[in-house]
């Protein structure tokens, strides 16, 4: 029992290393490749995890080859385009200028079920609203409706609104963010005088403490247990 | 770049560290089936000594690969052999040639299919 709970974390951390070193593409959606690798990796590291005769390299190895191979694909296909379409294909326009490519639906395999379904999906109940609709190569169904039918925006309507400022976190549960405090240009005696101000006297009775470039504050205390 | 030229290098070390690998366990296969040669021929020129001596010798280089063979190889395999080695011990102890030749033979087709397991073949590979 003690080999398998030793394996077990042998494995796992590999995959955590593995998984990370892969970027943020594999956690978000999948190209084809990535699904291959994602799903490969997971059934072959636990493989010496059933049966402690297998050796532990027999489950490693595979691991670390799949991530050389996508690692290697992956930067091949940013660099040639051609190599891009072959791998990942191209995305394929469902509906033009409010037109059902029925050819396309059929390529695709793609009934028009699932199509009225993936607009629902993005609150789109009538198809004659949709001026494009177009299924990338991850599986997504994009939609763009006619100008007269997309929601209204301030330019549209001719109001113009102070830019946005990012907030950034300073106080995470009770934690001060150095960096980030510094970034918006302050520092911990301006933090104490402000937390001063909330009735607080220390940061680890914040939850949470956000500032954003126009000074808004956004401040939570921390809850009693 | 940095981190495809690292998932190249990681690749080719890896290919690398299977040719070892394989010449190292074909080194391993060919000295314990000499010795096991030896010992089949010592047994039939009647000289159980000589031929128990021999089988002493295979028995501990196998044993003495234990780090390289239970980390490469199937644990199945590494317990069928030494179930085999010691099946062998047996047959010539008894000092009978002809029916040890049997179990040398078992021996030998085991220890020469755990090479060419690891060796990639159009059979090894499907």
């Amino acid at each position: 029992m003690a080999i398998v709970i030793v394996r077990t974390l042998i494995v796992y951390l590999t995959l955590l290393v593995i998984m990370r070193l892969m970027g943020k593409r594999q956690l978000g959606e999948m190209e084809l490749s990535e699904f291959i690798v994602a799903a490969l990796i997971a059934d072959m590291a636990a493989h010496p995890l059933q049966d402690i005769g297998i050796p532990m390299i027999n489950g490693l190895v595979p691991v670390l080859v799949l991530f050389c191979c996508e690692v290697l694909i992956s930067g091949l296909s940013m660099k040639s385009i051609a190599l891009r379409s072959l791998l990942f294909g191209r995305p394929s326009i469902l509906i033009e200028k409010g037109r059902i490519r029925q050819n396309e639906l059929r390529k695709n395999r793609f009934t028009l079920d699932e199509l009225m379904q993936q607009l629902r999906n993005q609150s789109v109940t009538d198809i004659s609203q949709v001026e494009y609709a177009i299924l990338e190569t991850d599986g997504r169904l994009n939609v763009l409706l006619y100008p007269d039918k997309q929601p209204m925006s301030p330019s549209v309507l001719g109001i113009s609104l102070p830019c946005g400022a990012y907030p950034v976190l300073v106080i995470n549960n009770g934690r001060v963010l150095g960096q980030n405090l510094r970034l918006m240009g302050k520092n911990e005696r301006w933090l104490a005088s402000e937390l001063k101000k909330r009735g607080c006297t220390s940061a680890r009775s914040v939850f949470c403490m956000s500032l954003d470039r126009e000074g808004r504050i956004y401040f939570a205390p921390m809850e009693d247990k | 770049m940095k981190r495809e030229i690292c998932a190249a290098a990681l690749l080719l070390l890896l290919i690398a560290a299977s040719l070892l690998s394989l010449n190292h366990v074909e080194n391993l296969t060919d000295e314990l089936l000499l010795l096991l040669s030896q010992s089949e021929s010592a047994l039939e020129k009647q000289n159980n000594e000589l031929a128990l001596e021999y089988w002493s010798k295979a028995f501990e280089l196998w044993e003495n690969s234990y780090s390289y063979t239970h980390i490469f190889i199937r644990h199945q395999e590494i317990d069928s052999t030494a179930e085999d080695f010691y099946s062998l011990k047996e047959t010539i102890l008894q000092g009978e040639a002809k029916s040890a030749a049997a179990a040398y033979g078992q021996l030998s087709y085991r220890l020469e299919c755990i090479a060419l397991m690891e060796k990639p073949s159009l059979g090894s590979v499907f």
